[in-house]
């Protein structure tokens, strides 16, 4: 090779380094050379090195690589993977669904506004007038439930479960109706608004209670 | 004061540069022993210097395929392994690099550590000094001697016929 990556510094020569190594007996030394001498990388690699030096920028197609093993855990991830996704989209779109259904049953329920059965200011009192609900009606202190005054209550029902529709009225005069059920006797609730045909339901969890509260549109 | 570096391109004569890839693929094997990772690697290294107008300076270009071969076998030594778990008998982890070659010193070449059939090479073969041998493999020039006096020993155990005073047991 014409340039050569050894130093011409003061431990070139044969004395260079005391020879703790060892030697080889010389006719082992020279097979050793002969037998990498012997050896040649293809004419396939030098032609793509001699075209890569020619064209620099061109990139000379590759040699065909190594076929690489295949990695059955990587198989494996990659099912648990899209099976994991495809169930956490299909549960999730399916909670999305159910919360809808509730938020229109409820949209129904407060549309309908059937009159209370027990008038009532008293949150508390709520619970010994309505002895077939299995809960104990909260006072919710979500702030979308600021300011509302309780008029009356009646027995109503969620998804097939036993639930209290609460009638308040709003700081504006308008009548708004709460929803209030056992959260285990639903699926999973997360937190959610929804415009049903213009009335605003709005779903939250307090406690062991799920809350629905529905307004009418502004004007109606 | 200007510092020039001197950035050495390809040899223009075509014999000139099939005798440095030949040169540095004996390296590559010397390293890892093994004809498709040594070509694999020395292509890795000339088309990316190519592609980069890197220099081709010979101790870059051999301190550049040894990280690549470094690197390609720490990860078929990992998936060796893993596969080692599961196929009860392994294959061997070296193949043979030519076929008519001197089966004997390849075999002898194939019991060596990789980095005591480096040391080796570039000893035996290349002549290079253990100091300008710790200078490019980035290890102590007293490891570098003790790598030789065991690559040697082992291959002198091979292939050295056995001394009058062993034959005779004394």
């Amino acid at each position: 090779m014409a340039d050569d990556p050894r130093t011409d510094g003061p431990e070139r020569g044969p004395h260079a380094d005391v020879d703790l190594s060892g030697s080889l007996p010389p006719e082992l030394a020279q097979r050793l050379g002969a037998h990498y001498r012997s050896q040649h990388a293809s004419d396939d690699l030098k032609r793509r090195v001699a075209s890569a030096v020619e064209h620099p920028s061109a990139g000379p197609p590759d040699r065909p690589r190594r076929k690489r093993a295949f990695a059955p855990w990587l198989a494996v991830a990659a099912a648990v993977g899209i099976g994991l996704t495809t169930w956490l989209t299909v549960s999730h779109l399916s909670g999305q669904a159910k919360q809808r259904e509730i938020a229109i049953e409820i949209a129904l329920n407060h549309r309908k506004a059937f009159a209370p059965d027990v008038e009532t200011a008293d949150l508390r009192s709520l619970a010994a007038q309505m002895p077939k609900l299995d809960f104990t009606p909260v006072q919710a202190v979500h702030p979308s439930a600021a300011g509302l005054t309780l008029v009356g209550a009646r027995y109503c029902s969620i998804d097939g479960a036993v639930a209290a529709q609460l009638r308040f009225i709003d700081a504006e005069n308008r009548t708004c109706t709460m929803y209030q059920v056992r959260a285990d006797r639903l699926p999973k609730v997360e937190r959610q608004r929804f415009n049903i045909d213009g009335t605003q339901v709005e779903l939250w969890r307090e406690g062991d209670v799920l809350l629905g509260l529905a307004r009418s549109p502004a004007g109606s | 004061m200007t510092l020039r570096l001197h950035n050495p391109g390809p040899p223009d004569d075509p014999d000139e540069l099939d005798a440095r890839i030949d040169r540095l693929y004996r390296y590559a094997m010397a390293v890892c022993h093994n004809r498709a990772l040594a070509e694999d690697a020395v292509q890795d290294v000339l088309l990316k210097v190519c592609r980069d107008h890197q220099t081709w300076e010979p101790a870059y270009l051999m301190a550049a395929v040894r990280n690549r071969l470094i690197d390609v076998m720490r990860s078929e030594s990992r998936r060796s392994n893993r596969e080692r778990s599961l196929v009860p008998a392994s294959p061997p982890t070296c193949h043979p690099a030519d076929t008519g070659v001197d089966d004997a010193m390849q075999n002898a070449l194939a019991a060596l550590r990789p980095e005591e059939r480096e040391a080796l090479f570039l000893s035996v073969v290349e002549d290079y000094s253990a100091a300008e041998i710790a200078g490019l493999v980035g290890k102590p020039r007293g490891t570098v001697l003790s790598l030789l006096h065991r690559s040697k020993a082992k291959l002198r155990d091979q292939l050295a016929p056995p001394s009058r005073a062993t034959l005779h047991g004394r």
